[in-house]
C-alpha cells in the first residue's frame, strides 16, 4: 500500500459516532445575495443518508437541487453565496465549519462528483490514464506507476475495453458513454463514501443511459458507498433510488422512500409530476395532466406555499402561511397543509399499485441469457 | 385516426442522404468518405396522424426531417407532398408547399429571431405569404397567441422576455399561423421541464384536433414519442428498422433494437422497474461513416446471425401495417406481456 | 480536474431566469432590444465619458469657423513679423497649449486638426465599413468559392506592411486629403470583412434562419430580416473601433509626410513639425499627441461600451 502523502487522517476511516447518520444534512439554507436581490437558492433541506443507500433528488431546473450539493461540496463561491442557517454533517462533523484544506481532502477522497456533461469535465490536453489517477496522487500519494496502474484497473472495471491502450488516449478519442464511464473510474479511484451524481445520464442516449446506470448500482454492490443521485428524471430514480427528496423552488417538498414517494405520495406537486409523464398505455392514450403555469422566481417567492399557485387544490390558507414539513412515523415528510388529511390524500394519481397490474412493454420472450455482454 | 385508404399526404421513397465526411475547401470536395446520415428509406404520413419517428443521437431523424422540407437537398430518393416531388419543384412551387409544410424545432431560444417582436415572429409567414392587411394580420396574431395559451397583449414583447415553455409555445403558434397541412416537429419538446413538457405536448394534441393537421414527431423519448403518435418508425444507424401503429409497436415489437430501446426507458415506477427483463446493449452505436456490413445493428444485436453480418435485412411485412428489418424477426414470435401484482 | 469549475453559474442562471420571469409580471409596456442596449450603455460610466468626449471634440471642431479664429487667430497664417514674435510661447492664458514657431496658436491648429482627423475617420471607416460589409456578406451567405475568393484576398490586404502599402496608394492617386481617407479606407475592408463574415455564419447557425426559410421566406428578407440585424451589432462595435485607429493611420501617415500637406493643421503635422523641438518646446508634440491619445481612446471605449450594451446572450444567459 502507498504511503501516505501527509498525516491527515481519512474521515471515511473513522466509525460514524453514535447517534449520527454517515451525512445529515439539517434544514440547510443558502441564499445568493445580487444585484436583483436575495435569491433562495436552497431553502430548508433536510435529510440522512446511511453507507449504500442512494438517495435520489428530483426536480426541475431551477429547484436548487444541483445548488444544494454544491453547497454541500462547498463550491459555491461565497459571497455572491451566503449560508443562512443549518449544517451538513458527515461521520458527525460538519463540512461547513471546515477549512478550505479540510475540504479539499473530503472532496474526491471522502465525497466524490460526477457531472452532467461527460465532454466538458475531462481535460482534453491530459490522457485519460493521468486523470483518473491524478485523485490518487493527491489523495493517496501514489507514485506515477502506481497511479496509472490503478487508473488501468479503474477503467477495467468500468468497463472499458482493452484500458492498459485506453489509459494512453485523450478524451476526443472516448465516445460520450464512454467518457462518462471515465467519469466515473475517476470518482471511485479513491473509494469515496458517497459519490454525487448531478444528471449522470441526462445527455446520454437511453441505450447508454441504461448501461451507466447499471454500472453505477453495479459499483455500489462492490464498495458499499452512498449515492446522490440528482435528475429531472423520475425513470431514473425510480431505477435506482432507496430515498427520493422532490425539490421545487429551493425547498424539498416530499422526502421518502421510494415507495412512498411513488405509492403513497402527499404533495400534490409530486402527484403532478407523475401525472405530467406520458405513461407506457398499451390500451388507450390517456391525456396527461400537466402542472399549470411556470416555476416561481426565487428572488420573489409568492407568500404562503411556493407552489400554491400552480396547485390545483390550492385554498386561501396555501396562499396565506408556509407549510411546516408534516413528517409520519417512517420519516417521510410533506410540505404541504394537507399531508396528514386522508380524504384530500384520495386526490393522489392512480398507481401502478393502486390498480394492481402494469404493462411492462417489454415481452418475456427475449431470453436474457442471450442479451450480450451486461454493460 | 390513420386512414390508410386515403392518399398519403407525404410519401418518403428511398431517401438517402450524405455528409462530406471531412469538411472544409479542399478536404470536403475531394474526399471520398462520406457520413451515411440517412440510407434508403421510406414512410408514408396521412392527413391528420401523428407520424412518429424515433430513434437515438445521430441516426438520421432531423436530416430525415430537414431533407423532407428542403431545408437540405437529399442525395437521393423522392419526397412526393401531396403527389408532388419536393426536390423537382421550382422556387415558386418550393414557396407554395412550404405553406402546406412548416417546422417546429427543438431550442426555442434558437428558433425565434432575438430582435423581433413576438408579432413579428408570428405573422411572418403571414407577410411572407401575403396574407391579409396588417390589421387582418395582427388579429389573427392575438387569435393564435390566445389559443397557444399566451396573453395576446404581450404580442410587442421580445423572446428573451419568456420562459422556455412559453417560447415554445411562440414556435408553435408560428407553425399554425398559415393553417398547414403538416408539421414537421423536431424534438418540440426535450429541451423543457418535465411539467411543462405535458403542457406542450397537450396543446399540440389539441391543436391537432381543432385544426386536424399532420405531424411528423421527431423525439428521442419513447414515452413521448408513444403517447402523441399514431403510428411510429424506429430509426438506428440511418434506417428505419421498424414502423407500426403505436400501440403494437409497444406491445409486440419485432426488432431487437426496438426491444432493447423500450426495456432501457426507465419507467418511473420502482415495481415495474425491479421486475422487468431488461436488454443493456453493449457497447456505442457504431459511427455512420462507415456503418457494419448487412444489417447495420448486427455488431451490438443480442441475436445476430452469421446472415446479418451479410444482408441487408429489408423492411417486411410482418403483420397487416406493421413493417420490421430483421432477418430474425420471424425466428422470434413475441407476444404481449404484463405483470401482474 | 476532479472539480472541473465550481459552478457558481448555477446560482446566476436562477437569477437571470427569476429576473426575466419577474419581469413578465410587471406591466404591459416592453422595452425594446435597443431600448435595452441603451439602458445599458448609459449605465456604463466609461462609455459615456468617452461619448461624451467625442460630441465635446466634433461640436468644437464642426463650430470651429464661427469662434476660434476670432479668439486665438487663424491656424494656417503665414509667418508675419508679429507673429514670429510670439514664437514658441509656452502654455499660458492667452494660447492656452502655447504657440509654435510661426508663432500660431497650438490650440486653434488642434481644433481645425480635430476636423480633418475626424473627417479622416469617419469617412475612411465609411469605406472600409461599405466595402466590409458587401464582401462578408458575399463570402458568408454564398459561400463556397465566392468565400475562398474573397478571404484570400483579405488575407493578401492584410499580409501587406499596412503604412507601405497606404504610402504606395496615395502616391499613386496623388496628394490630396481625399485621397488619404481613400487610401485608408480601402486598406480597411478585410478586417471589417472578417468579422462580419463570421458575425454571419455564426447568426446563419440559428434555428430562426432555418425556420424562415422553411416558412418560404426569400434570400434577401432572410438577410434583411433575420440575419443582419443579429449581426449588425459586431460591425457597430468594430467600425467605432475602426475610427480610432482611422484617425491614428493618418496622423502617422501626416507624419511621414505622405498625409495632409501644410499649412494644414492634421495632428499627425504637428507631431511632425514639433519633433524638432521636442526638448525646448515639448507642448508641440504633447498637445496633438494628447488630442490623438484622448480621441482614439475615446473611440475605443466606445466599442468596448457598445458591444456589452448590444450583446442579447448576456441578458438571455
Amino acid at each position: 500500500m502507498a504511503k501516505k502523502k501527509n498525516d491527515y487522517v481519512d474521515l471515511k476511516t473513522q466509525p460514524i459516532p453514535e447517534g449520527h447518520h454517515l451525512l445529515e444534512v439539517d434544514n440547510l439554507k443558502m441564499f445568493f445575495h445580487t444585484e436583483d436581490g436575495v435569491v433562495k437558492a436552497v431553502n430548508g433541506v433536510s435529510y440522512t443518508l446511511d453507507r449504500g443507500e442512494t438517495l435520489g433528488v428530483v426536480g426541475e431546473s431551477g429547484s436548487g437541487k444541483s445548488v444544494t450539493h454544491m453547497t454541500i461540496m462547498g463550491l459555491i463561491d461565497m459571497p455572491p453565496g451566503k449560508i443562512e442557517e443549518g449544517d451538513v454533517r458527515y461521520r458527525g462533523r460538519s463540512l461547513l465549519e471546515m477549512s478550505e484544506q479540510e475540504m479539499q481532502h473530503i472532496r474526491g477522497n471522502d465525497i466524490a462528483m460526477i457531472f452532467q456533461d461527460p465532454m466538458t469535465s475531462l481535460n482534453p490536453v491530459y490522457k485519460i490514464g493521468r486523470q483518473v489517477g491524478e485523485g490518487l496522487r493527491l489523495h493517496r500519494g501514489y507514485s506515477k506507476k502506481e497511479a496509472l496502474e490503478r487508473a488501468t484497473e479503474l477503467l477495467r472495471l468500468v468497463g472499458i475495453p482493452s484500458p492498459e491502450k485506453r489509459v494512453n488516449e485523450y478524451p476526443h478519442q472516448f465516445s460520450g458513454g464512454m467518457r462518462q464511464r471515465v467519469m466515473i473510474a475517476m470518482a471511485l479511484a479513491c473509494d469515496p463514501d458517497i459519490l454525487i451524481a448531478d444528471e449522470p445520464t441526462t445527455a446520454l442516449d437511453v441505450t447508454i443511459q441504461a448501461q451507466i446506470i447499471e454500472l453505477m448500482k453495479e459499483m455500489q454492490e462492490k464498495n458499499g458507498n452512498a449515492i446522490i443521485m440528482i435528475t429531472h428524471d423520475l425513470g431514473v430514480v425510480a431505477d435506482m433510488a432507496d430515498k427520493i427528496m422532490v425539490m421545487y423552488a429551493g425547498r424539498p417538498v416530499e422526502f421518502g422512500t421510494a415507495d412512498e414517494i411513488f405509492y403513497e405520495s402527499r404533495h400534490p406537486y409530486t402527484w403532478g409530476l407523475i401525472r405530467s409523464i406520458p405513461e407506457q398505455a398499451i390500451d388507450e392514450k390517456k391525456p396527461l395532466t400537466p402542472i399549470h403555469g411556470n416555476p416561481p422566481s426565487l428572488v420573489n417567492l409568492p407568500s404562503g406555499c411556493p407552489f400554491a399557485p400552480r396547485c390545483p387544490y390550492a385554498v386561501d390558507i396555501c396562499h396565506q402561511k408556509e407549510p411546516e414539513h408534516i413528517v409520519t412515523e417512517t420519516g417521510h415528510y410533506s410540505a404541504c397543509h394537507f399531508a396528514d388529511d386522508p380524504e384530500f390524500l384520495k386526490f393522489a394519481p392512480d398507481t401502478s399499485r393502486s390498480r394492481g397490474k402494469i404493462a411492462t412493454g417489454m415481452p418475456d420472450t427475449l431470453d436474457p441469457d442471450l442479451t450480450g455482454g451486461e454493460a | 385516426m390513420t386512414d390508410t385508404t386515403k392518399e398519403p399526404l407525404l410519401k418518403v421513397e428511398h431517401l438517402s442522404k450524405e455528409f462530406p465526411a471531412e469538411s472544409g475547401m479542399i478536404a470536403g470536395r475531394f474526399s471520398k468518405r462520406v457520413v451515411s446520415a440517412v440510407k434508403d428509406i421510406s414512410f408514408e404520413i396521412y392527413p391528420g396522424e401523428t407520424f412518429g419517428l424515433v430513434g437515438e443521437s445521430g441516426c438520421g431523424k432531423s436530416t430525415t426531417g430537414r431533407s423532407i422540407m428542403r431545408l437540405t437537398n437529399p442525395t437521393a430518393g423522392h419526397v412526393y407532398f401531396e403527389g408532388k416531388d419536393v426536390a423537382q419543384m421550382n422556387s415558386k412551387e418550393l414557396k407554395a408547399m412550404r405553406r402546406e409544410m412548416q417546422f417546429v424545432f427543438q431550442d426555442p431560444q434558437a428558433s425565434l429571431n432575438p430582435r423581433m417582436t413576438i408579432g413579428e415572429i408570428v405573422s411572418e409567414p403571414m407577410v411572407i405569404h401575403g396574407i391579409g392587411t396588417k390589421e387582418e394580420r395582427i388579429e389573427r396574431v392575438r387569435e393564435l397567441l390566445d389559443v397557444v395559451g399566451l396573453n395576446p397583449e404581450h404580442i410587442n414583447r421580445y423572446p428573451h422576455e419568456f420562459s422556455g415553455g412559453q417560447r415554445q409555445r411562440i414556435g408553435i403558434a408560428r407553425a399554425f399561423a398559415l393553417r398547414p397541412k403538416l408539421i414537421i416537429c423536431d424534438e418540440p419538446v426535450s429541451a423543457l421541464d418535465v411539467s411543462i413538457q405535458a403542457q406542450v405536448l397537450n396543446l399540440l394534441k389539441d391543436l391537432q384536433d381543432h385544426f386536424g393537421t399532420a405531424y411528423l414527431f421527431i423525439a428521442h423519448d419513447l414515452s413521448v414519442v408513444q403517447h402523441i403518435s399514431d403510428r411510429v418508425a424506429v430509426m438506428y444507424l440511418g434506417k428505419i428498422v421498424e414502423i407500426s401503429d403505436w400501440k403494437t409497436l409497444y406491445t409486440e415489437p419485432h426488432h431487437p433494437y426496438t426491444q432493447s430501446l423500450l426495456s432501457a426507458v426507465p419507467v418511473p415506477d420502482p415495481d415495474v422497474q425491479k421486475t422487468r427483463k431488461r436488454i443493456i446493449l453493449p457497447g456505442d452505436p457504431p459511427s455512420p461513416i462507415d456503418p457494419p456490413s448487412g444489417c447495420r445493428f448486427h455488431t451490438r444485436c443480442p441475436i445476430a446471425q452469421a446472415v446479418c453480418s451479410e444482408e441487408q435485412p429489408e423492411l417486411r411485412e410482418v403483420a397487416p401495417g406493421h413493417f420490421c428489418a430483421c432477418h430474425c424477426a420471424a425466428v422470434n414470435p413475441i407476444k404481449e406481456t404484463s405483470i401482474e401484482l | 480536474m476532479l472539480y472541473p469549475s465550481p459552478t457558481q453559474k448555477l446560482g446566476m442562471e436562477a437569477t437571470a431566469e427569476a429576473v426575466a420571469q419577474e419581469h413578465d409580471k410587471g406591466s404591459g409596456a416592453s422595452r425594446t432590444l435597443w431600448g435595452d442596449a441603451w439602458r445599458r450603455l448609459r449605465q456604463n460610466k466609461l462609455a459615456i465619458i468617452a461619448a461624451v468626449w467625442i460630441i465635446f471634440v466634433a461640436l468644437v471642431a464642426i463650430t470651429a469657423d464661427l469662434w476660434a479664429p476670432q479668439l486665438l487667430g487663424s491656424p494656417t497664417a503665414a509667418d508675419t513679423t508679429q507673429m514670429a514674435a510670439q514664437s514658441l510661447q509656452p502654455p499660458s492664458l492667452e494660447h492656452p497649449f502655447g504657440t509654435d514657431v510661426t508663432g500660431r496658436d497650438i490650440l486653434v491648429r488642434v481644433i481645425y486638426g480635430a476636423r480633418i482627423s475626424l473627417t479622416i475617420g469617419l469617412l475612411a471607416t465609411a469605406i472600409s465599413t461599405a466595402i466590409g460589409l458587401v464582401m462578408g456578406a458575399l463570402a458568408a451567405y454564398y459561400g463556397g468559392i465566392w468565400d475562398t475568393i474573397i478571404m484570400r484576398a483579405a488575407d493578401i490586404f492584410l499580409a501587406f506592411p499596412y503604412v507601405l502599402f497606404v504610402l504606395c496608394l496615395i502616391a499613386a492617386l496623388g496628394q490630396s486629403i481625399t485621397n488619404v481617407f481613400v487610401a485608408i479606407g480601402i486598406l480597411g475592408w478585410p478586417s471589417i470583412a472578417r468579422v462580419f463574415r463570421s458575425a454571419i455564419l455564426s447568426v446563419k447557425e440559428n434555428d430562426y434562419v432555418d425556420a424562415a426559410r422553411a416558412m418560404g421566406a426569400s434570400d434577401a428578407r432572410i438577410i434583411a430580416r433575420h440575419i443582419f440585424p443579429n449581426s449588425v451589432a459586431s460591425i457597430v462595435v468594430y467600425a467605432t473601433m475602426n475610427i480610432g485607429s482611422a484617425i491614428l493611420s493618418e496622423a502617422a501617415i501626416s507624419f511621414l509626410g505622405m498625409g495632409v500637406q501644410p499649412p494644414n493643421p492634421s495632428w499627425g503635422i504637428m507631431i511632425q513639425d514639433g519633433q524638432a523641438y521636442l526638448m525646448t518646446a515639448p507642448w508641440l508634440m504633447i498637445m496633438p499627441g494628447l488630442a490623438i491619445l484622448s480621441t482614439v481612446l475615446a473611440f475605443t471605449l466606445l466599442g468596448d461600451g457598445l458591444r456589452d450594451a448590444l450583446d442579447v446572450k448576456m441578458k438571455d444567459a
